[in-house]
């Protein structure tokens, strides 16, 4: 039984004023009002709350997001995962539903970059790693292998950029798009939801902070996800579906939707990707990944294309990918 | 959610010697060799894992946030990870729970599970571990896990009418178990006097009754039953879960009194039953490997899993029930008192308990009534529970 998106909603801002609990309660409460459903009709929660930006403890995080009773799961490591966690279990016959929830605020990383925390204590913090000098070192990586133009990545930052402003209500985001953000997403059995996006196929491909083969191009590693599909990749591209990738940086995302090209998975260009805005543009950790699916299932009815991808990156590198080949129900 | 855990199975389990310091050693050093001796124990070779989590909570005794990103380098699986898990000392299970489903929706053959604490790299454990609690509430109390965990104690005595002669015995009992166990940090047999004597950390809770600061690792593999031999697939008969709430004061009014009496743990318990079709666990059950970093939890897992009534599991281990050799043992390994990594407590738990559904537990083993054990993982302050059913 494939698992199908019922619901969800977000929310992002500079900084959230009154703090974290009030939105993801608020979040949570009209993510199941798009689905229709109630928190009593929710079998199993799953979190993405970041360690690094977060700060809650376990049972803290669990009732704030509804699991009060209920089977819970926290996956900080990614949207993606704990996405796919969530389908897992509902294709597994151990839930009808689930309510994906995750939340980040990197306001906190405006001063002090607490992600420097994440590196290697033995070999990548002595030498000064922060994610700031892993990301210009993969760009620059990119960028003289000449699979990116500056151009490509400015004219991409700014569509991204300008579709951030319009979710944050005009709010002007920090530096890097760091933000406060929540974002909620409601899963249930296809076969229960007529009105959802199906959630057709997942995989994952990962490498370590430190990719052991030299690699430093999401493109590959996207291909690689991609063939862990299940089913058979389509004979042709989907020349009028949709890709969508969240990513770390934009850079990241731009090499994402270039791997799912080059997988012959979609068949578009950079300007017709992503028309959720990504990840990069207004990043709250891990968890970001989820506003991206949560606008694009908003955003979905019959003028949109039936079927589309997408793609999470996290990590510094946006190394740990998540590939989900979505299907409008009913298409 | 009738018999969710279908076809999956424990197919590897490995743990390594838990220590107090382990100096040499780095936290991916752990995680690699548990990673291959879990594989090597399912007769796979390390490239048939298609799947990899990392159950991992809490990161702050390892000085490192989002372990993941290093942690897994060179692990079976890494180029499929599937992410980390992090539900406190509840993550090896809710982990399982993970696995399994993604065995049983057919995407993936062999997950592999591990989880690794150098519980030394923290100044002070305690500190360490006070920093995970909410600092609007529960900071602005004396509130950390001894505390916490002396209020619970301190209410069962009181409730039924236990000494603390009779409360010890759950250390003693779990301390001579630990002294064949190869694998525990603490293997020294101790008595009812040694217990009552040794300090306070917070009445009634004494050292003795507290389980230890611990280094060390544990993996598994979770596979399909048919995959490897039927005497060494352990099959995931059944589980059940509990999120309870946010704060322990929410949990001892009247009505909602689970953190004084286990309520919350029975639930997760009925519904890993009704998933594996039991209707007695007295008579259905083999053996348990319950997470009891101090003796209170312990008593309450063993009333919460129904194995005995309200007040009495205390008073019946003093009288030499649910000993290693007694019709259902209990924490026949010595439990979390002999040694407790706690990212990895969940998965030590499962690998006892397959060891002994195996019957490879070697000076250790117990003789089975039945081929079933139950295995707990319990996260926050007894808050979130975890129930598994593991059947030979």
């Amino acid at each position: 039984m494939k698992a199908a998106i019922a619901g969800g909603a977000y929310r992002i801002e500079r900084q959230f004023a009154a703090g974290m609990e009030p939105v993801i309660r608020q979040i949570v409460r009209a993510a199941l009002e798009t689905s229709r459903l109630s928190l009593a009709d929710i079998e199993m929660v799953v979190t993405v709350a970041s360690d690094t930006l977060d700060g809650m403890m376990v049972p803290v995080r669990a009732e704030l997001a509804g699991a009060l009773g209920k089977n819970y799961l926290n996956v900080p490591s990614s949207a993606g995962h704990a996405l796919s966690a969530a389908a897992a279990a509902i294709e597994a016959g151990d839930a009808k539903s689930v309510l994906v929830v995750g939340w980040g605020a990197a306001s906190k990383l405006a001063h002090a970059d607490g992600r420097a925390n994440q590196f290697d204590p033995f070999y990548m913090r002595p030498v000064g790693a922060t994610p700031e000098l892993i990301a210009a070192l993969q760009e620059r990586v990119l960028a003289s292998s000449g699979v990116l133009t500056e151009d490509d990545i400015a004219s991409f930052e700014a569509r991204m950029a300008n579709i951030a402003r319009e979710d944050a209500q005009g709010d002007a985001l920090g530096a890097h798009g760091f933000c406060d953000g929540v974002a909620a997403i409601v899963l249930r059995r296809a076969a229960d939801e007529t009105s959802g996006a199906i959630i057709a196929d997942h995989a994952t491909a990962s490498r370590s902070h430190n990719p052991l083969d030299g690699s430093f191009d999401p493109a590959g590693w996207v291909r690689e996800a991609l063939t862990g599909f299940a089913s058979a990749r389509p004979k042709k591209p989907l020349s009028q579906g949709f890709i969508e990738v969240s990513g770390p940086t934009s850079w990241a995302e731009l090499r994402g939707i270039a791997g799912a090209v080059e997988a012959g998975y979609v068949d578009c260009s950079a300007a017709s990707a992503n028309s959720t805005g990504g990840g990069a543009a207004a990043w709250f950790g891990p968890a970001t990944g989820i506003r991206a699916l949560a606008r694009l299932h908003g955003r979905m009815d019959r003028t949109t294309p039936d079927r589309g991808l997408f793609v999470d990156l996290a990590g510094p590198l946006g190394q740990h990918v998540t590939g989900m080949l979505i299907e409008r129900s009913g298409a | 959610m009738t018999n969710s855990a279908g076809n999956s199975a424990v197919l590897g389990v490995a743990q390594l010697p838990m220590r107090t310091r382990l100096p040499e050693t780095t936290y991916a050093d752990l995680l690699g060799q548990a990673a291959s001796k879990a594989v090597a124990d399912a007769g796979l070779d390390l490239d048939q894992i298609d799947g990899l989590l990392l159950a991992q909570a809490p990161t702050t005794t390892l000085g490192v946030d989002e372990p993941q990103y290093w942690g897994i380098a060179g692990l079976p699986g890494a180029d499929k990870f599937l992410g980390r898990v992090h539900v406190a000392a509840a993550s090896g299970l809710t982990a399982l729970r993970l696995a399994a489903a993604h065995v049983k929706s057919g995407r993936l053959r062999n997950v592999l599970i591990v989880a690794a604490d150098l519980a030394d790299e923290a100044a002070s454990l305690r500190g360490a571990l006070g920093a995970m609690h909410d600092p609007f509430t529960s900071g602005q109390a004396p509130i950390n896990a001894i505390t916490a965990a002396a209020l619970q104690t301190s209410y069962y005595m009181a409730t039924h009418k236990a000494s603390e002669r009779t409360m010890a015995s759950v250390a003693v009992k779990n301390r001579g178990n630990g002294a064949l166990n190869p694998f525990a940090q603490l293997r020294k047999p101790v008595t009812v006097d040694e217990v009552i004597e040794s300090p306070v950390l917070s009445w009634p809770i004494r050292r003795l009754d507290s389980s230890p600061r611990t280094s060390g690792a544990a993996a598994i593999v979770v596979g399909r039953a048919g995959d490897v031999g039927p005497k060494r697939a352990v099959r995931i008969a059944g589980y059940g879960a509990f999120s309870g709430a946010r704060s322990i004061g929410a949990q001892m009014v009247p009505g909602a009194s689970s953190y004084l009496d286990g309520s919350d743990l029975t639930e997760a318990a009925r519904r890993a039953y009704a998933d594996a079709d039991i209707a007695d666990p007295t008579a259905e059950i083999g053996m348990a490997e319950v997470y009891a970093s101090f003796g209170i939890f312990e008593l309450l897992s063993i009333e919460g899993l129904g194995l005995c009534g309200s007040g009495e599991a205390a008073p019946r281990i003093a009288a030499g029930e649910f000993q290693r050799t007694a019709p259902l043992p209990v924490n026949p390994s010595g439990g979390a008192t002999c040694g407790n990594p706690i990212s990895a407590s969940g998965l030590v738990r499962i690998a006892e308990a397959v060891t002994q559904l195996r019957g490879e537990a070697g000076e250790r083993q117990v003789e089975l009534k039945a081929p079933r054990a139950i295995v707990t993982a319990t996260g926050g302050l007894f808050q979130t529970h975890e129930v598994g059913v593991l059947e030979a």
